[in-house]
């Protein structure tokens, strides 16, 4: 067995992987197209926390809340100025456009806030022991908020009538249309929540460790591994993908060393073979 | 007939284009424009049969270390190593075209990313044999004489251009042919309803398999091409990016013909790109792309191929809607 | 149809414009001048590093040009910089050296900072384009490479560097090497060999591998602490150098941290790292005048000042990362010093002045020569020191033993 620390290590990294993950999969069981640009909302997201929190000194709980807002409204302003009236064009003009965004927001990112690597301060500084565990009052405070979100989110989509909505939406949006569902309040909804997603887990993650422009690849890849092992369109596989994700990664790198790196590749691999539509996923009528 | 004259009095312009210039400059951006514009043929060709690859890039990977490794470690020479890596190119897209075309639409797109991420991780780490991140060093072709003839491929650029116009020639009439087959005709006649093809008794997959392993073999020589002219292969040569930019070139370019927007979606970004930023923005590369992308497929969405088009005033097409309209033109 | 003429138009006059400005460059100057081109990083992850060497090589161009510019056979050349980005890869290098020597038709290349010398060299050798670069396992001046010149051997003093870092701290038991899949090949050879020579001295050595791009450290840490390591060496850029120290600190580690290069900009670190945290890294730093023991010329001395100066003077900051003192402004006096001996500008009695000169540079005195790899410009006698974080500044900790051991 691994020592606690470890286990801790892959809690933390898990919960980014589940935030990023489910934003993701809410936008894709909707809107049926991957944001390929959705770890480079969380890269601006980051550089947002930076310059509120670590430049200009508010709250940070205040700063987390106006990231998540301020990365949702971009993502509304992404699909109803590009993602929507490429939608009639079939599935791949909006994908890659969200391709060439990535590309975009890297390049304006470097441009504005430059290339090199900004510290966040924690906004709870200090350690803490619990028994054999010795872990940072930060990385307590990431897994709360995490678990916080998350459950929020669940009470959200099964419990409210906007879940329902959009849960109906997602399964049938011509139906749900005439039960005076409004697609596109229901499309800029599901990208608000989705991308506010991203915004939170910049917000935690970027005191954890830093920010610079290429921040998001890895968490989108991990990410996008997570929904396919969970399977596309569903939030609890989501949830599943990215703890395995999580804690394999830790434990893995404590047993193998760098070839850790290829686990998570061959879980998916073996996923996709076994159960192609994924852990959680409808099969494919 | 009248349809030849285009593409051959293209070729002739390419094949002349050394006595407008031999500057090693140009001849380098349009060398390596011509390694990606073969690339791009291949990830258009699956596109129009349906399937959107992220992964195009590790077979230039494969293919690259493929030639270099039996070129350095068995003194093989360039040529059959080109060869050699178009067919390990090819094997390999046919053991992943047969498990996971099956998978199909964005699942596709998802697997072939993952597969491009395992090749990069396998080569950095399989030291033994790639020498992981400190890369090999292929050489260059060996110089030939024929009679008084000499071809040198370290004195000038010159006959790298040539070879490289030659395996774009190649690739270009091969994915044209296996576009306007028989096959490829009815496939995109029926694409979009899969249950009709079923009941007619065509293999949509083998059709879909086939083509997928002709993009892996020219895209593995592309790749093995690259290498030995930039005289080194490493884990990161061909990675992810790599892969994104060919998908990119080709919506750039336009996807309504197998051979012509590939072509031009690798002359404007790749060589037009390295130029551009080489000239006045270095280091703004990624935000001139991200521009040129958006732009293109909000504004022009038939591709830069379609600029033509659309300035003479012909129906607009839209080549990102390939499937329907030959649909269209099928009726 | 309005709309799309509109459309239309706005592409074609874009790109045209885009086309255009290229061909706006200013027109060549008339005065004798010596073209230097420098490949760097200017946009990815590590271009944090070619932003901050490029303008500490401008300014050093800017002052040798108003000084009267370089003598070489009775002739005076202004020198003119050229920056091309390498991209910090191999392919990018290779393009990037391209466009120095075939569009640019730079006669030399300095500062090269990336991994990609295989690819570099592969452009710049037959063009005789004498090429000064950081060091590299391919490297091979009798062979493929004879225009090349290892202006900054990093990989051939990692043993001694450990070396020098234990010394440093003694007491030390053991060592944890920590590298990147990406160095980890290049590097191996001679963590073998420092682990020889650390066991000889009754200390032990364990290597470590991360995958690129992890932010994350605690496992490998934990791992280096079941094993009772007590000082920790790595090769990682100074970012996750700055992760280590801060996981390190969560854990409560108190092992000592030290990295091979040195920092991009201390304040930044002691901020990523949080202060505490951030106490005590070690960095290996190559700054002259801080350096009492290593002898160098009282001129390049007084121009290492007035580079600082000038920079302060032009960017309203003062200097703060010194390891331009080691790539580029480095290379460039080495560059300097040879075309100044050799009072020529052909390539192979550059190269032949090269072999076996002693030359001032900005570190001391260099001596291209060496029985094993003759040709090869290694260098004996680095003249390093090594640096501690104290509060938000670099400042001297203790001379580079190299001296003594080689």
């Amino acid at each position: 067995m691994p020592p606690p620390v470890v286990w801790m290590d892959g809690l933390v990294l898990s919960s980014i992987y589940i935030l990023i993950a489910s934003g993701l999969v809410l936008v894709f069981s909707i809107m049926g197209i991957v944001n390929f640009a959705h770890g480079q909302l969380y890269m601006l997201g980051a550089f947002l926390i930076y310059y509120m929190f670590a430049r200009a000194g508010i709250n940070y709980f205040v700063s987390l809340v106006i990231t998540a807002v301020a990365i949702g409204v971009l993502g509304v302003a992404i699909e109803r100025g590009l993602l929507r009236p490429l939608a009639p064009k079939g599935l791949l003009p909006p994908v890659v456009v969200t391709l060439g965004l990535i590309f975009l927001f890297e390049g304006i990112a470097t441009l504005f806030f430059g290339p090199e690597k900004k510290a966040v301060p924690s906004a709870v500084p200090g350690v803490s022991s619990i028994g054999a565990l010795t872990v940072s009052n930060e990385k307590l405070l990431v897994v709360a908020i995490a678990i916080a979100v998350m459950v929020g989110l669940y009470f959200l989509v099964s419990h409210t009538k906007m879940g329902l909505a959009m849960r109906a939406s997602a399964q049938d949006p011509y139906t749900a249309s005439l039960y005076g569902v409004s697609r596109g309040r229901i499309l800029s909804l599901t990208m608000f929540i989705g991308c506010a997603l991203a915004g939170i887990a910049a917000a935690l993650m970027a005191p954890l460790y830093y920010v610079d422009p290429w921040i998001g690849l890895t968490p989108l890849i991990m990410a996008l591994l997570a929904i396919v092992i969970g399977g596309l369109g569903s939030v609890l596989g989501a949830v599943v993908g990215g703890a395995l994700l999580g804690f394999s990664g830790t434990f893995l790198i404590y047993y193998l060393g760098p070839w850790s790196e290829l686990a998570a590749f061959v879980i998916v691999i073996a996923v996709l073979l076994f159960r192609p539509e994924g852990i959680f996923g409808r099969p494919k009528a | 007939m009248k349809k030849v004259i285009p593409p051959a009095v293209g070729l002739v312009l390419a094949l002349c284009f050394p006595l407008v210039t031999t500057d090693p400059f140009i001849l380098s951006l349009l060398i390596e424009a011509g390694v990606w514009a073969i690339a791009v043929m291949g990830f258009v060709a699956i596109l129009r049969t349906g399937e959107f690859s992220l992964g195009q890039a590790a077979f230039m990977a494969i293919g690259g270390y493929a030639s270099a490794l039996v070129t350095i470690n068995l003194g093989i020479p360039f040529w059959f190593g080109l060869v050699f890596a178009g067919i390990m190119a090819a094997l390999v897209a046919l053991a992943l075209g047969v498990v996971v075309l099956r998978l199909g639409g964005i699942y596709f797109a998802i697997v072939t990313l993952v597969f491009g991420e395992i090749v990069r991780i396998v080569a950095l780490n399989w030291q033994g044999l790639t020498r992981g991140a400190t890369g090999l060093t292929p050489s260059a072709p060996g110089t030939i004489h024929i009679g008084s003839i000499t071809i040198d491929f370290i004195a000038s650029k010159v006959p790298f251009y040539y070879v490289i116009v030659l395996l774009v020639l190649v690739a270009a009439v091969v994915f044209w042919r296996a576009d306007r087959s028989r096959l490829g005709r009815i496939f995109r006649s029926i694409a979009s309803n899969e249950t009709l093809a079923e009941h007619m008794g065509i293999h949509l997959m083998k059709y879909k398999v086939i083509i997928f392993v002709i993009a892996g073999f020219f895209t593995g020589i592309a790749g093995a091409f690259f290498c030995h002219f930039t005289l080194f292969m490493g884990p990161t040569t061909f990675d992810v990016w790599d892969s994104i930019m060919i998908l990119i070139m080709g919506i750039v370019g336009g996807t309504s013909s197998v051979v012509l927007g590939p072509i031009i979606g690798a002359l404007v970004l790749s060589a037009g790109g390295a130029y551009l930023t080489s000239a006045l923005m270095v280091g703004m590369k990624p935000l001139v792309y991200g521009i040129i992308v958006i732009v293109v497929v909000v504004l022009l969405p038939g591709g830069l191929v379609d600029l033509g088009r659309y300035i003479s005033r012909a129906p607009r097409i839209s080549s990102l809607q390939g499937v329907k309209r030959h649909k269209k033109r099928g009726n | 149809m309005k709309k799309k003429l509109m459309t239309i138009s706005v592409v074609v006059l874009a790109l045209a414009v885009l086309l255009m400005l290229p061909a706006c460059a200013a027109p060549e100057p008339e005065v004798a001048t010596l073209k230097v081109g420098c490949i760097m990083p200017f946009s990815g992850p590590a271009s944090p590093w070619g932003d901050a060497i490029k303008p500490q090589m401008e300014v050093y161009a800017e002052l040798i040009n108003e000084d009267g510019g370089i003598e070489i056979g009775g002739e005076t050349y202004q020198v003119e910089m050229f920056f091309a980005d390498g991209e910090y890869s191999p392919e990018g290098g290779s393009r990037a050296a391209k466009e120095l020597v075939y569009d640019k038709k730079v006669s030399f290349i300095v500062g090269y900072y990336g991994d990609g010398f295989p690819a570099t060299a592969a452009v710049t050798n037959p063009e005789k384009v004498i090429f000064i670069s950081k060091e590299h396992p391919d490297f091979d001046p009798l062979g493929k490479h004879p225009y090349t010149v290892i202006g900054t051997p990093v990989i051939e003093f990692v043993d001694t560097q450990i070396l020098a870092f234990v010394e440093a701290h003694p007491g030390t038991t053991k060592v944890g090497d920590l590298e990147s899949t990406l160095v980890e090949p290049m590097l191996a050879e001679e963590i073998a060999q420092a682990k020889s020579e650390l066991e000889e001295r009754g200390i032990g050595l364990v290597s470590q591998t991360h995958p690129v791009g992890i932010t994350d450290f605690t496992t490998y840490l934990v791992k280096f602490d079941e094993e009772g390591v007590d000082l920790i060496y790595t090769w990682a850029a100074t970012g996750y150098v700055a992760m280590m120290a801060k996981q390190s600190a969560e854990q409560g580690y108190d092992w000592y941290l030290c990295q091979a290069g040195t920092m991009l900009d201390p304040y930044e670190f002691a901020e990523m790292a949080g202060y505490e945290a951030a106490q005590g890294t070690m960095s290996d730093w190559p700054c002259p005048w801080a350096l009492k023991k290593v002898e160098v010329s009282p001129e390049l001395l007084e121009m290492a000042g007035r580079i600082a100066d000038r920079y302060q003077e032009k960017y309203g900051e003062p200097m703060r990362y010194m390891g331009g003192f080691g790539y580029g402004l480095q290379h460039m006096s080495q560059l300097f010093a040879g075309l100044e001996k050799a009072g020529t500008l052909d390539p192979d009695q550059i190269m032949d002045t090269f072999k076996g000169g002693t030359f001032d540079t900005f570190l001391g005195e260099y001596t291209l020569s060496g029985e094993k790899t003759y040709g090869s410009p290694l260098v004996f006698g680095y003249p390093n020191c090594l640096s501690k974080l104290e509060g938000y500044e670099e400042v001297y900790a203790s001379e580079h033993p190299i001296l003594e051991i080689l």
